[in-house]
């Protein structure tokens, strides 16, 4: 096996309690690195086409990359895939934390899990061995408990855990599992998947380490990321304060979304009210700094909140994307109220984005007049009302009331109560995330056609405009598709390989095909990660051809592309050509923007896509 | 002719979102104001202010804007964080 890899993948079956260990060859590894590249291709290959994502058919995989694990820095991300209960199609999401090493050195790359439960199971994997365990009586306790009782169960204090909450028990479908108490992959209904599954947690415990195949590389690599990291502002900022550093900055820019991405920053927010959802208010409650594994850089800070009216005691400094969710897109600067929905959200295992996007959209109904007190269970749910916004969350949390239709995200409610749908900001059904396309045009493209729709995580060229270093005129979409797609195959390696991104924002340019080398042994060059991230794009976007997903299926909604155009604020005027973005994309991809379907010739260079090959134009 | 700004985003010692003031010749551009506050803040954060968006008075303005006496200018830099 080359380095950087344990070397085998665990499959389940909850239906029949089966484990098997199936070895990751090194033609799995070089071809998909790992993270969602081998999870798409493992999807594709086992589970079948049209399957109900909530179904017994249905696989939802937890999959490492060559860097977690080992010492490489920034090296602490896996992913979770699976076909979104939301969208109909392809979805992964990342989380950081320590359980993706943990999994590595416990001598397992990947575990994929299908079938049903017939009670509630725990999956307990100690050095190289895996066992489906009973979870009857852990059943309705948060993530954060769980975690403390099953360091007790198993005597292994230095486990690590992902595990639903109550939200995932409920089926809800912005259910999502968290790790290490507060980190989460929270995009697009794994939650649920596990709750379907009845499986309420992954415990993990791993002392074994991971073989890579220059160390001494690895440490060189680490030190010249050091050396840039320490002199970047960027890095000083979010080693101090977090993401959060500059959510009020977001807010007055027009990079965060205000008032259901209906309203402006600097007129509806107001300049004396942003400070208060940053880092630098909310701080005054940080009693230590965290990071994680092999993270020089540390974004995360733990919090302690004793006074007030939500004292929720030990919490976490909210992400940047939970501050403008819970803040900014709900007019709401009651930074008590932002730290208690974050602490919730931790507990019961919610997507942060998707729960204040909801609340959004039920907020522009209420104030509407379109949904009624009494349909909201009596919550006066008006702009800015932190109360109210802690209250409804409860609901949802709790799946009681109006909160059991709400949490299952804003396209189901608007279906279930048959109304309100030109209040939605979603793309494919999943709430948008807090960075506007309006800001980051390119940001279009990739929330409405990137195999997981409303991603901020997917590179292209909206990542390029949120940096302020796009050299042409960001809003001149002429012949921007070689770009787009170029930037997003070097994310795509990039997250497959178990990095944060923000690690990459202080590294030197190029250094991760570096890191691939050292760690693997194989030489990757610029070429090879072009290569390599399009196979990866194409073997999730064929996961969705392969479901009967055209580009016309693909929704984004009007107003947060600019349609109609904002009136007033930095925005204004603002209408994005999203057609000719996307058109350009597909060609420079070379995907039919009718079918979706990939060129052959395109699969046939790429190489090591037969299935899909075979699938798409026949032998 | 006095000008106001306001600075958001990544931190820079010496900028702030305090409201300061600063005296500048009439017809002095966006751009021309970011050199004046640049030489007054270190190497590795002015490179911010090239890449910084601006409002003034509460509307999107571009670098090459002509800034007139009394105008509040908000400078901002944010990084897209998750
Ligand atoms: S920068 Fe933050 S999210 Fe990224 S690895 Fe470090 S602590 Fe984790």
């Amino acid at each position: 096996m080359i380095g950087g890899y344990a070397g085998k993948m665990l499959f389940v079956n909850l239906t029949d309690g089966t484990l098997e260990e199936q070895e990751l060859t090194d033609e799995l590894a070089e071809n998909f690195i790992g993270g969602y590249g081998i999870g798409a291709k493992v999807l594709y290959e086992r589970m079948p086409a049209g399957a109900d994502p909530l179904g017994p058919d249905s696989m939802i995989g937890f999959v490492t990359g060559p860097s977690n694990g080992t010492n490489a820095f920034f090296g602490g991300r896996y992913s979770v895939v699976h076909k979104s209960p939301i969208s109909g199609g392809w979805n992964d999401s990342n989380s950081g934390g320590y359980f993706g090493p943990e999994l590595k050195k416990a001598g397992y790359d990947a575990v994929f899990v299908s079938g049903i439960s017939d009670k509630p199971v725990y999956l307990w994997i100690n050095d190289g061995k895996a066992q489906i365990k009973d979870a009857t009586h852990l059943w309705g306790r948060d993530t954060k408990e769980i975690w403390e009782d099953l360091k007790l169960e198993t005597g292994e204090p230095k486990l690590r855990i992902l595990a639903i909450g109550r939200t995932g028990e409920n089926v809800s479908l912005l259910a999502c599992p968290i790790n290490d108490g507060h980190r989460a992959p929270g995009r697009g209904g794994s939650g649920a998947i596990m709750g379907s599954k009845k499986l309420k947690a992954i415990a993990v415990r791993g002392t074994g380490t991971v073989p890579v195949a220059d160390p001494k590389r690895i440490q060189d690599l680490n030190k010249r990321v050091g050396a840039t990291m320490k002199a970047s502002p960027i890095g000083k900022a979010f080693g101090a304060m977090g993401t959060g550093s500059t959510t009020p900055a977001s807010a007055l820019s027009g990079d965060s979304p205000v008032k259901n991405w209906g309203g402006v920053g600097i007129l509806d927010f107001g300049i004396e009210n942003v400070q208060k959802v940053g880092s630098a208010e909310m701080d005054k409650y940080k009693t230590r700094k965290y990071a994680c594994s092999r993270c020089p850089l540390g974004c995360g800070a733990e919090y302690e909140v004793n006074d007030g009216k939500y004292p929720v005691g030990k919490t976490d400094r909210p992400e940047y994307e939970t501050a403008a969710a819970f803040g900014s897109t709900l007019l709401n600067y009651d930074t008590a109220s932002i730290l208690k929905c974050n602490e919730m959200c931790n507990q019961y295992g919610i997507d942060t984005i998707s729960a204040g996007m909801t609340i959004a959209w039920a907020m522009e109904c209420y104030s509407e007049g379109i949904l009624t007190r009494e349909e909201l269970d009596g919550i006066d749910l008006t702009w800015g009302n932190g109360d109210a916004i802690v209250a409804i969350l409860q609901k949802m949390c709790d799946g009681e009331g109006c909160g059991a239709i709400l949490a299952n995200g804003s396209a189901y409610a608007a279906n279930e109560w048959g109304k309100g749908e030109q209040f939605l900001q979603t793309a494919s059904g999943i709430e948008l995330p807090m960075h506007d396309p309006r800001f980051a045009p390119g940001l279009a493209r990739t929330y409405q056609y990137d195999p997981s729709p409303g991603r901020h995580v997917k590179g292209g060229l909206g990542s390029l405009q949120m940096a302020g270093e796009e050299k042409q005129d960001k809003y001149d979409y002429r012949g921007t598709g070689a770009l787009d797609l170029a930037l997003t195959t070097h994310t795509e390696v990039l997250n497959s390989m178990g990095l944060c991104m923000f690690g990459e924002m202080v590294s030197p340019p190029g250094v991760h095909n570096e890191y691939i080398e050292a760690l693997t042994g194989m030489t990757f060059n610029d070429a090879d990660q072009y290569t390599t991230g399009l196979r990866i794009l194409n073997m999730r976007h064929a996961f969705n051809v392969r479901e009967g997903i055209k580009p016309s299926d693909l929704t984004i909604s009007a107003r947060a592309v600019g349609k109609p155009a904002l009136t007033a604020g930095p925005l204004a005027g603002v209408s994005i050509d999203t057609d000719l973005l996307a058109r350009n994309f597909f060609e420079s991809a070379n995907w039919d923007f009718e079918t979706g379907k990939p060129a052959r010739e395109l699969l046939e260079n790429i190489g090591h896509l037969e299935e899909v090959i075979k699938d798409l134009y026949g032998a | 002719m006095i000008i106001h700004y306001y600075y958001f985003g990544v931190p820079i010692p010496s900028l702030t979102h305090e409201k300061q003031a600063v005296e500048i010749p009439s017809g002095t551009t966006i751009d021309q104001l970011m050199k004046v506050i640049g030489e007054t803040i270190e190497d590795s954060a002015s490179e911010f202010l090239n890449k910084a968006s601006f409002l003034v008075n509460k509307m999107g303005a571009k670098r090459e804007a002509v800034l007139k006496d009394g105008d509040e200018v908000v400078i901002l830099y944010p990084i897209g964080g998750g």
